[in-house]
């Protein structure tokens, strides 16, 4: 799974020097890119991402501070050590200011960059084997394909544990992409009714018309277009589990059919007259708060009662982000080999982004994020940068890159359910209710200080044209 | 960069090639290895260089030279 080794990249317009320095680094266990000019290091990095570059301050052309510059912005995960044999005050500030990782003078001291680099290599081997522990206690965490250790979601898998073998209705609720069919699978598998049939039928999905004969079943002449006998998802999952996706979009004529069933557990095929007996348990999913439905008059009362019974509520993910960590460790494995990629994980601050992300869609978004990252990425660990960058394609990207900049909070269970209460307490005023103006202009603004007031890699990172960038800092004052 | 400085500059290189190597030779020799001795002359006769060097640029710097 693992590269070989962490890629040095060595920069120096001394061929004498490049060979001298990579015999060094490779015995150190590195695998060493070398470039014999500033321009030829900015090509090799389109192609390649390394860990650490040595890079000597005085070339022609392109000089080391100009590849350190540029460095910053396409790689700030790489760790830049200048080095010269003309060694200057001004030059070294400015290249501490740059955010080089050191400065060396020539000729080397061999002892010293032995360190340096070890440094290096220890940190991503730290790195590694901290993602790889995360990754094998993924297995440990797993129940029924849902990842947790937060301890709302070892209750819930608790209780799911209790209720499997019993239950006979059960109601999840949760946020959309919460994994509320992961729950109902997880009820089935660990109860008596395992290996027969689950079934799905997603509410929102099916014709007003069409649902009685989804639900029931019809016989052959019941209506226009019923040429064959169709057995209904209730005979489908008989001695099994259905699934009742989206049930808050169920109309109110098919709950009323819907209830009778679970009474009676009787159902009638559409145009049929004949009743058929039916053992099925039924799981009944939704993100609305069926209790404000029921009030509303659009769900009735007694079918809820009857199905909340047992009622399981999944935890939306910024309420458990110490879950964040595991639940990304899986998607990496997964999407990582899926994409025959050898990607280990986010680098520290592009975990940090993960943590503090407001996910309005939950893990499902978490996962499609790390898909689009595993898509693109090559490298062993994923950066702040590719992070934020397939982030702000996403729903919570505006977000993201705002929370992006505020320290991490620990999480607490007993706060507010809204994620700006412990990300940003200092903010009261919701973001939402500012001008659109006033958020692009204080959005753009946070992209610019991230990217260093570099236009291009700020225009890529928003997702326009450098062109659209700037007309927008022009309309915005931003200039 | 003045000539003298690009002059300074690249036998900087140029010696420090002659001493990482025997550094990097001295590393991977065994401590009983006859050849252990020349090799370190070479490295000494490197960084001998090296502070000849550092010196003379010194002094044609003091000295206002170019």
């Amino acid at each position: 799974m693992t590269p070989s080794g962490p890629v040095l990249l060595v920069v120096d317009d001394e061929p004498g020097i490049l060979k001298l320095i990579e015999r060094f680094a490779q015995k150190m266990g590195f695998e060493v890119t070398t470039a014999g000019s500033g321009l030829e290091a900015l090509q090799c990095l389109k192609s390649k991402t390394a860990a650490v570059a040595l890079v000597d301050l005085r070339m022609p052309e392109v000089d080391g501070l100009e590849v350190l510059r540029r460095l910053r912005v396409a790689d700030p995960n790489c760790q830049v050590i200048l080095m010269t044999g003309d060694a200057s005050l001004d030059s070294a500030v400015e290249a501490i200011k740059l955010g080089a990782m050191d400065y060396l003078s020539k000729p080397l001291d061999f002892k010293r960059l032995e360190t340096l680099l070890t440094g290096v290599r220890d940190h991503i081997e730290r790195r590694s084997a901290l993602l790889a522990a995360e990754s094998r206690m993924v297995k440990q965490l797993e129940f029924n394909g849902m990842i947790g250790r937060s301890p709302g979601m070892l209750e819930l898998f608790d209780r799911i544990r209790r209720f499997a073998p019993h239950v006979r209705a059960a109601l999840i609720t949760g946020e959309t992409g919460t994994g509320k069919e992961l729950v109902a699978k997880a009820l089935h598998k660990a109860g008596p009714r395992a290996q027969k049939k689950f079934a799905t039928i997603n509410c929102s999905a099916v014709v007003e018309s069409l649902f009685e004969s989804e639900l029931f079943g019809h016989v052959r002449g019941a209506f226009t277009g019923a040429v064959e006998s169709k057995p209904g998802m209730f005979e489908v999952a008989d001695g099994g589990t259905l699934f009742l996706d989206e049930i808050g979009e169920l109309p109110l004529p098919a709950q009323a059919k819907l209830l009778r069933v679970l009474e009676t557990g009787e159902v009638q095929r559409v145009g049929s007259v004949d009743m058929r007996r039916v053992d099925v348990r039924v799981v009944a999913a939704t993100n609305r708060d069926l209790r404000v439905e029921c009030a509303n008059g659009r769900f009735r009362d007694d079918l809820f009662y009857r199905l909340s019974v047992v009622e399981l509520n999944v935890m939306p993910l910024r309420e458990r982000h110490e879950d964040i960590p595991y639940l990304t460790a899986a998607f990496v494995r997964h999407f990582s080999a899926q994409f025959g990629k050898s990607i280990l994980g986010p680098t520290p601050a592009a975990e940090r982004i993960l943590l503090t992300a407001p996910w309005p869609g939950n893990v499902r978004e978490l996962r499609n994020l790390i898909e689009r990252i595993c898509i693109l990425g090559d490298d062993r660990f994923f950066s702040e940068r590719e992070t934020l960058a397939c982030l702000t394609t996403s729903s919570a990207g505006r977000a993201a890159t705002a929370s992006a900049t505020t320290t991490t909070s620990s999480s607490s269970s007993s706060s507010s359910s809204s994620s700006s209460s412990t990300t940003a307490p200092v903010t009261k005023k919701p973001t939402d209710l500012h001008l659109l103006a006033d958020a692009e202009r204080e959005h753009i603004g946070k992209v610019l200080r991230n990217t260093a007031g570099n236009k291009k890699a700020a225009a890529l990172l928003l997702g326009v044209s450098r062109r659209a960038l700037y007309r927008k800092l022009d309309r915005l004052g931003l200039r | 960069m003045s000539e003298h400085r690009i002059f300074v500059h690249d036998m900087k290189n140029l010696l420090g090639i002659i001493t990482g190597y025997s550094a990097l030779l001295l590393d991977e020799m065994q401590g009983d290895d006859s050849r252990r001795p020349d090799v370190d002359e070479i490295r000494k006769a490197g960084e001998g260089a090296l502070a000849l060097l550092e010196d003379w640029n010194k002094g044609a710097r003091g000295d206002g030279r170019q």
